[in-house]
């Protein structure tokens, strides 16, 4: 009682103070973009914020994003307790959360499964990526590379040998698996193609990794920094080739299946039939409730049978310019009068989000009741 | 009704669209675009199911057009419900592609990449076209990839190397955003547009204004420029859209007879008890 | 019939007897069209939360938060340092987080604070996107109301179709102009004008949203009759 009295609610915080805090937010949520927006370009590469903008938008996004739960929990408090309580309905409540988790569980092992492949094909680039790295940390020269750790960048001739154990590994890894991967051919001949032009390419990787111990590592000389450029090189063609292979496998799993047939099968076809019905209820609505009653309608009708005709292959069968008609009719009477409507819409627009964002639109944010 | 659209669909019927001023228009414009090494095309599916039977044609006379001509092709969205189409439709018509020239070969990775979902909006948008490294702000595709490792997409820099920009959507304020917020100062990329029906009307004062280069209106925009395409390369298969549009140009007849009839019925009926006192 | 074959034919099938089904309504609504239509709010609810996750939240936010897009050298040497400013996304996070207020009727008011401050971001963007957008339909809409050719002869169908145009727009934007009143005067006759004109931007509304909505039932009629009615077919050994 008391609480009330002093207008406190929701945690002890007073009510016009939740107001307060609630218009300063509301403000504070557009006011970077109205800066960056009006800002002179010049002014913002003078400072930081062009280099963080990125990220600072990424960080607006993630705001809202984190709303991504709201919806599932909203469904499975109404639906849930419909279908545990067996109220009436409940069978349909069944069909929602089945359809509910599936999908989820289906998107999730989809996901799952494509980030296992990345990892693995991130494995094979590292090759490439680790030869040119070495190269190039060794023409920045000793204390100034690019790659860190925290005891300091190893010595070359470490470094290579680390390439070449590691390549050798993936090389393996690689190999082991092409058993698996003959079987995705499945008598394509393109696939089939692929898998033999990488398997050279995993021989001709295997020869330069092998050369590279053949070098002196001492410093990076032109044949050194060619023979690490050729593995860098047949590295990422390698790669390039085991990412489509990947893929391709990919498309044969389960998750993938699964997730196909969820999207394919149920979720477009269930889409598109509920919006056809719309076609049906236009055709009732033709013959029952569009009647010409008054000149306006008429005209309305004129400009809707010009456009139907003019737009369709028979048109040309009724008049040869109906076509031209129809464009003629679209760009300049329709584009005018369209336009004074968005010209109008769109200061409406701009007085409404200027009043949402200085909140000035509601009185439960403050605003004036007028 | 049924019977009307039914018939040209189980007999294969199909005539020649008609002409769409605009979607020819649209093609010389994305052939007149030039691509240097490095610079790609993006191109923004943000349609679902429920606008599926127009977009999903559009989506592929597009991205057939931009992989014809061997033009990195960048695939993103706004919209989830578009994941799906991000990955089939691309693939569907290197498919065909493929079929239609052996030999040659269409791949992920080297021709297109799907940089998938991409929720915000105008944030996004604003973003992107901000970032001075549009593949290293892009992140990593769909797939898990950093679009980085892509050779042919991690040259693109900055968003001046996005040429074309190509929105199919039926979605109310999605295009108006590419509009409001894919520039900035000295940059504007040719845009194009594949919108739905309803949305035709409203579209036609972007191209007024030259903020838009290129429509496609709806099927009929897909069909007539799936027929300029073929007449560019006379091996392209566009039977099954016209069998469609021909089908909705049943459709169409049977709507205007219908609203004719409605019209005219009472008409005669007042007409009758008129005569009659 | 291989493998994918397979699934593609089941996929066909089920969406066939899921279209059949929402159609099933036209007739009565019926525990059929319930059941499918009831699936259909339940996988479009489970996509989109995996799909932010997927690919937003975990590559823009988490990824760079954890290091993971750090790459890690066999010789122990990593790519790049890790970046301290990037445990910032804690603060959006967190702030999101107190969406989920929602579901505590104590605390409750916090979720306006996020509400709000998504609102603010919108509002100050949609003050941008209006000039951008615009700014150049106003300047499109100054149309030279006289136009000549090359060699200098009046191209009088450009001519009339600008001034067509511009007569229009003034028109129809008159008789949405409420401020200042208008009976008896000029602005009064002027505005009756806007009204068949707008009549006609709708009936080629109407016209274009015709097409729209016949093209999803054309789309699903050629669906049963060709792809589905295939695939029962050799479903039950026809053809």
């Amino acid at each position: 009682m008391e609480e009330r009295n002093q207008g406190l609610s929701g945690g002890g915080v007073r009510r016009d103070t939740r107001a307060l805090a609630l218009r300063v937010i509301t403000f504070l949520g557009g006011i970077y973009f109205f800066l960056y927006f009006i800002t002179p370009e010049s002014i913002i590469e003078g400072t930081k914020i062009k280099s963080a903008h990125e990220a600072i938008s990424n960080g607006f996004i993630a705001v809202s994003s984190m709303a991504i739960g709201l919806g599932v929990i909203n469904i499975l408090m109404a639906h849930g307790s419909k279908f545990i309580f067996l109220k009436r309905g409940w069978q349909y409540s069944a069909a929602l959360l089945l359809g509910l988790l599936i999908m989820i569980g289906s998107t999730l092992a989809h996901w799952m499964m494509t980030r296992h492949s990345a990892s693995q094909i991130r494995d094979v680039q590292i090759i490439g990526d680790f030869a040119a790295r070495i190269v190039e940390d060794a023409k920045l020269g000793a204390g100034n590379e690019r790659s860190f750790s925290p005891t300091g960048v190893p010595e070359l001739s470490k470094r290579v040998s680390a390439l070449e154990s590691y390549s050798l590994r993936i090389i393996e890894k690689i190999k082991a698996e092409e058993s698996r991967v003959i079987k995705i051919a499945q008598g394509d001949l393109a696939t089939t193609q692929l898998i033999r032009d990488s398997e050279q390419e995993l021989l001709g990787l295997r020869e330069s990794v092998s050369t590279l111990s053949a070098n002196q590592w001492n410093t990076l000389d032109a044949t050194n920094e060619s023979a690490l450029a050729q593995v860098s090189q047949r590295a990422a063609k390698v790669a390039s080739s085991y990412a489509i292979l990947k893929r391709k496998e990919n498309g044969t799993k389960f998750s993938s299946r699964l997730y196909d047939f969820l999207y394919d099968g149920l979720f477009n076809h269930l889409g598109a039939s509920m919006f056809a019905l719309l076609g049906v209820y236009i055709a009732a609505a033709a013959y029952r409730a569009f009647r010409i009653q008054t000149f306006e309608s008429g005209l309305m009708m004129a400009a809707a049978l010009v456009v139907m005709l003019g737009q369709i292959s028979f048109g040309k069968v009724i008049y040869e310019d109906m076509p031209s008609i129809r464009q003629w009719l679209l760009e300049v009477p329709n584009s005018a009068a369209f336009r004074a409507i968005r010209l109008g819409a769109g200061v409406a627009g701009l007085m409404l989000a200027i009043r949402m964002w200085l909140s000035i639109e509601s009185a439960k944010s403050g605003g004036d009741k007028k | 009704m049924i019977l009307a659209v039914g018939a040209p669909v189980f007999l294969g019927i199909s005539r020649a669209p008609s002409r769409m001023v605009s979607a020819e228009r649209m093609y010389d414009v994305m052939q007149g675009v030039t691509f240097a090494p490095g610079e790609v095309a993006m191109v923004w599916l943000d349609f679902g199911p429920n606008t599926i039977a127009e977009n999903e044609p559009q989506a592929v006379v597009i991205i057939e057009h931009l992989l014809r001509r061997r033009v990195p092709v960048v695939l993103l969205s706004q919209y989830q419900q578009s994941e799906r189409f991000l990955t089939r439709v691309p693939q569907e018509v290197a498919q065909r592609l493929e079929r239609e020239h052996p030999g040659q070969t269409w791949r992920y990775g080297e021709d297109w990449i799907n940089a998938g979902y991409k929720p915000g909006a105008a944030i996004f948008i604003q973003a992107l076209v901000s970032a001075p490294d549009v593949a290293k702000f892009l992140g990593r595709d769909v797939t898990g990839m950093p679009i980085a490792h892509f050779p042919r997409f991690a040259q693109i820099g900055g968003v001046e190397r996005v040429k074309l920009v190509a929105e199919v959507t039926g979605l109310v304020g999605v295009f108006d955003t590419v509009v409001q917020f894919f520039q900035k100062k000295g940059y504007r990329p040719t845009l194009v547009h594949g919108c739905t029906s309803i949305t035709i009307p409203e579209a036609y004062i972007f191209l007024d204004s030259g903020q838009l280069n290129g429509l496609l209106e709806g099927i009929a925009g897909a069909a007539w420029y799936s027929e300029v395409l073929r007449k560019h390369f006379p091996a392209s298969d566009n039977r099954d859209l016209l069998v469609t549009n021909t089908a909705l140009s049943a459709a169409h007849i049977m709507i205007i007879l219908l609203i004719a009839l409605g019209n005219l019925i009472p008409l005669l009926n007042r007409f009758k008890r008129g005569r009659h006192g | 019939m291989d493998s994918a074959a397979l699934w593609t034919s089941g996929s066909t099938l089920v969406g066939g007897i899921a279209t059949l089904a929402i159609f099933s309504f036209l007739i009565k609504e019926n525990g059929f069209y319930r059941f499918f239509e009831h699936l259909f709010i339940g996988i479009a609810a489970g996509l989109t939360p995996v799909l932010v996750l997927r690919d937003f939240l975990w590559p823009q936010i988490i990824d760079p938060l954890l290091g993971s897009t750090i790459t890690h050298y066999p010789d122990g040497t990593t790519s790049e340092r890790y970046q301290p400013l990037y445990l910032l996304y804690l603060i959006p996070i967190g702030f999101g987080l107190l969406y989920y207020t929602l579901y505590s009727r104590r605390h409750s008011w916090m979720a306006k604070l996020v509400i709000g401050f998504t609102l603010g971001a919108s509002g100050a963007l949609a003050i941008r996107g209006f000039f951008s957008e615009v700014i150049p339909q106003i300047v499109s809409s100054c149309k030279p109301l006289l136009v000549f050719e090359s060699g200098g002869a009046l191209a009088l169908w450009e001519s009339v179709n600008n001034a067509l145009f511009v007569a229009i727009l003034l028109l129809v934007l008159n008789y949405f102009f409420f401020t200042f009143g208008r009976e008896g005067s000029l602005r009064s006759r002027s505005a009756n004008w806007g009204r068949p004109l707008l009549m006609v931007c709708f009936g080629a509304f109407f016209g274009s949203t015709v097409m729209a909505r016949l093209a999803l039932l054309v789309e699903r009629i050629q669906f049963i009759v060709r792809d589905w009615a295939v695939a029962v077919g050799s479903a039950v050994g026809i053809g």
